[in-house]
């Protein structure tokens, strides 16, 4: 590339957007008719959900030479739990664990997003969720259980 | 508490609970994973990375919930203890909680070993007779 046509290229500014899903590509071509601003490779919809935009499809946009280089300080959001999901592990988990617990679910979770995409990741977080179910109802049976006998033993035997 | 001094349901109750009590150095089969994995971890010693080496190590599957239902029956018996770590951006900017083991664990895993190296070479014995 000659230095003339590098002078020329647009002064590259990394800036992250939050839009809605569908319309990301069309703010993106906005954004960039009509000003110098770059949006960078990776931009989140308003669900939290990291999409990445192929440097080929911002070229093609851009209709510029996009420098990996200068995207830095990307900073990528690890998809959040869906409520329901939340509001469920809220009650099953005692209150000490809570934030580790489900901490560990959204770290497991990103990984598998990483891995499979959203919509294996989401029936893979429901199954978990699924699956923790059981132990920690028992824990909660169990616990219940020792009360509900300890009050008969009251009844019957004082 | 002798027999004879059992007269009551109550007290016959209590000397039940008596027998049935376990040291507290008895753990179960997951437990001793459980152990065996902080015991590998050290320090680094969380909740995803004890479930990444059980799973690692044995090919089983760990849900988070069997996981700290195990972690707090552990820290009820004194044979972990467990702190707060740094939140994290990829914990959704949750802190991780560590644990280490106590004396007490090592003592219960000895325990386990010992009692299966026994039921080994009893079965060796057997099968040579």
């Amino acid at each position: 590339m000659s230095n003339q046509r590098r002078a020329n290229q647009p002064e590259l500014k990394v800036v992250e957007i939050i839009v809605e899903g569908s319309l990301m590509l069309d703010v993106i071509t906005r954004l960039i008719s009509n000003s110098k601003l770059i949006v960078s490779n990776r931009v989140t919809n308003q669900n939290n959900y990291s999409n990445q935009v192929s440097t080929h499809n911002l070229n093609r946009i851009l209709g510029a030479h996009v420098n990996e280089d200068h995207l830095n300080g990307v900073s990528c959001r690890i998809p959040e739990l869906p409520k329901i999901a939340r509001s469920c592990l809220f009650v099953l988990f005692q209150a000490q664990e809570n934030e580790a617990a489900i901490g560990d679910f959204i770290e497991r979770y990103g990984r598998k997003y990483q891995e499979l995409g959203r919509r294996r990741a989401d029936s893979w977080l429901y199954l978990e969720i699924f699956r923790s179910f059981l132990p920690l109802l028992f824990r909660i049976a169990g616990k219940l259980g020792w009360l509900i006998l300890g009050e008969w033993i009251k009844k019957h035997t004082f | 508490m002798t027999i004879s001094g059992l007269t009551t349901p109550k007290s016959l109750l209590y000397y039940v609970v008596e027998i049935m009590k376990q040291p507290e150095y008895y753990v179960g089969e997951f437990e001793e994973l459980v152990l065996l994995a902080i015991l590998s971890l050290r320090e680094q010693a969380y909740g995803v990375k004890i479930g990444d080496a059980i799973e690692e190590a044995s090919g089983r599957s760990v849900s988070v919930g069997a996981l700290y239902t195990t972690l707090s029956r552990l820290e009820e018996k004194g044979l972990v203890s467990s702190w707060m770590g740094e939140a994290t951006a990829e914990r959704g900017g949750r802190a991780k909680k560590y644990f280490k083991i106590e004396a007490p664990a090592k003592l219960a895993l000895n325990h386990a070993e010992t009692s299966r190296r026994r039921l080994a070479n009893l079965k060796t014995t057997l099968s040579r007779g």
